[in-house]
């Protein structure tokens, strides 16, 4: 039984990692929350399940265009929106105001489209095995997740230590106005960076469709344990969104064996505030500055 | 008419919540993202008291009012420590903490299920039963939430919080405890969103958890933004527009469920093109900057 209980905490905390990474790099590099983030994760379920239950394509197609689906959204929100709020000076209140509209805007334009119900994705095509490792069972989907999480985080990581768009990238989330300052595009960067996270999003969003179910209200769950997950293990850094996401992972999954599924997110939302009380910067991360939190 | 008066008692509540919050967010300069668990907190405690107690009306408003300014110190005591984002993140998670004890806690509230057969309040020994009545009540109580609020941001005590609104530092550095004046408004603004949340109680008689969640949250502040903050009017204008939109769709003749998200919909939009062509609203003073 501790078995499956590790398994589904893998499975959990590969999940949640994909969503507090991606609002982790755009926090970064924007400086604000933003909530939006959820829009993108339900945009490309959606786009991935139109797709496949739609028009009857097969998996790969529907997860490809999912994807693609969460980029074109994540993109076109920070070029429309939020770069137009940047040129105005706009306070992080505002953007992070802005995203919590547009989020309601997108996920009532879900349901309106697709229906307020819970629906299961299509699937075409997916081997939809068990696959057993001492007595803990886990789906070929949740196989898929992990296998891509794992990929994605060693992708990432490549990108952002080895590359020069990671260099670019690391600049402008240190210190924007000195990166300006070298002749970085800083919206450009901040677009690579929404690009990058919206990626992940779509990733996780298209699978956890298939292991689970999609509602127009998906996005916003994901993203309540990716932002927790995030400030939890520290905005700051690379490691700290991976960290973060195993801790809730850990948290959620034994809470529901434990107590019961209902009271996880009181759990899980006490630790994060007690984390930004007594150590803001997440657990790992230098230590803020009391001026900036 | 009874319609008419529907509307009315509907602007009344949301006009309390509001002004409420403007006090913390207009003035205060503090973005809390808590003000429907504080108006979850006013109406389940008048649910709880006049259902299964038997109290009366006022009984059921004031401890109400007393238990959210209770848990407005535990939720402000850490939150305001903290600043812009994080401390918006923080009043988001006991936001998201106090919504699931309504929704979990069974034993108290009843959960999903909700609470039902609230009876109609008695003001001075008269049962408030119609329509009319009730709209009376409401705007009464939006009254007296715009009276204690104007008290407030027009005494010295008001200044000091918009000074802690333009900067902090600045106003700590004259010597007034800026943490302690936050603590207050946050109080001051749970309590009276708690009034409102009685007001709602007793309106509707049968309350559930899915009215007090993030949502309804935002949807306060998106009554702000759009109305103005940091005014004495703009929340209630903005209380106004907001609750007339759906309205007019109603005459449009959609579908239930396409109505509800439509109208969900308008209120993101608003708050989006609000922030982004006029951050100060249609009659506020201040625009985050």
């Amino acid at each position: 039984m501790t078995l499956q209980i590790l398994a589904n905490i893998v499975f959990s905390s590969a999940h949640i990692w994909l969503v507090a990474a991606g609002f982790a790099l755009i926090y970064k590099t924007t400086g604000f929350f933003n909530f939006s983030h959820a829009a993108v994760y339900t945009c490309g379920a959606y786009a991935a399940y139109a797709v496949t239950t739609g028009l009857g394509a097969p998996f790969v197609f529907g997860f490809f265009f999912g994807v693609v689906g969460a980029v074109a959204v994540g993109g076109l929100l920070e070029v429309s929106i939020f770069r137009l709020l940047r040129r105005h000076r706009a306070h992080q209140i505002s953007l992070l105001l802005a995203s919590l509209g547009i989020l309601i805007v997108i996920q009532s334009a879900v349901s309106m489209v697709f229906g307020d119900d819970v629906k299961s994705a299509g699937g075409n095509g997916l081997p939809s095995t068990v696959i057993t490792i001492g007595g803990a069972h886990l789906t070929s989907i949740q196989f898929i997740l992990i296998g891509s999480t794992i990929g994605a985080s060693l992708i990432v990581a490549a990108l952002l230590l080895r590359t020069q768009l990671g260099m670019i990238l690391r600049a402008t989330a240190n210190d924007p106005d000195l990166a300006r300052c070298i002749g970085v595009e800083i919206d450009r960067a901040i677009l690579v960076s929404f690009v990058i996270g919206s990626t992940l999003a779509g990733v996780a969003a298209v699978l956890w469709a298939e292991n689970t179910a999609l509602s127009p209200a998906m996005g916003f769950n994901a993203l309540l344990l990716g932002v927790a997950a995030a400030l939890v293990g520290g905005l700051r850094s690379i490691v700290g969104s991976f960290l973060g996401a195993v801790l809730i992972g850990c948290i959620q999954q034994l809470a529901a064996w434990f107590i019961s599924g209902e009271w996880q997110n009181v759990i899980i939302f006490l630790v994060m505030i007690l984390v930004l009380v007594f150590r803001p910067q997440g657990l790992i991360g230098e230590p803020l500055r009391k001026a900036s939190v | 008419m009874d319609y008419v008066l529907h509307v009315i008692v509907l602007m009344g509540i949301f006009a309390g919540l509001a002004m409420s919050l403007d006090l913390l967010l207009g003035h205060t300069g503090v973005l809390s993202i808590a003000h429907a668990a504080f108006y979850g907190i006013g109406a389940y405690s008048s649910a709880l008291l006049t259902v299964r107690l038997g109290m009366s009306f006022s009984v059921g408003v004031l401890v109400g009012m007393t238990t959210a300014i209770l848990i407005s110190f535990i939720v402000s005591l850490p939150s305001l420590r903290l600043h812009d984002d994080y401390l918006v993140i923080a009043t988001f998670g006991f936001q998201m903490i106090i919504f699931s004890i309504f929704n979990n806690w069974i034993g108290l509230t009843n959960g999903p299920f909700g609470i039902s057969g609230i009876p109609r309040p008695f003001i001075f020994g008269l049962p408030v039963r119609s329509e009319f009545g009730f709209a009376i009540l409401s705007v009464g109580f939006a009254g007296l939430t715009y009276l204690i609020v104007t008290l407030i941001i027009s005494s010295p005590f008001g200044r000091v919080l918009r000074g802690i609104r333009e900067d902090e530092n600045l106003t700590s550095s004259l010597g007034k405890n800026t943490f302690w004046f936050k603590v207050s408004a946050f109080a001051v603004s749970a309590s009276l969103a708690a009034l409102a949340g009685s007001l709602f109680a007793h309106y509707v008689t049968y309350i559930d958890p899915t009215s007090f969640t993030v949502m309804e949250s935002i949807l306060v502040i998106s009554m702000i933004i759009i109305g103005g903050a940091g005014s004495r009017y703009g929340p209630v204008i903005g209380a106004i527009v907001l609750v007339l939109l759906p309205e007019i769709l109603r005459f449009v003749g959609l579908p239930q469920s396409v109505a509800q998200n439509l109208r969900q919909l308008l209120y993101g939009v608003a708050l989006v093109v609000m922030i982004v062509v006029r951050p100060r609203g249609i009659a506020g003073q201040y625009g985050f900057r």
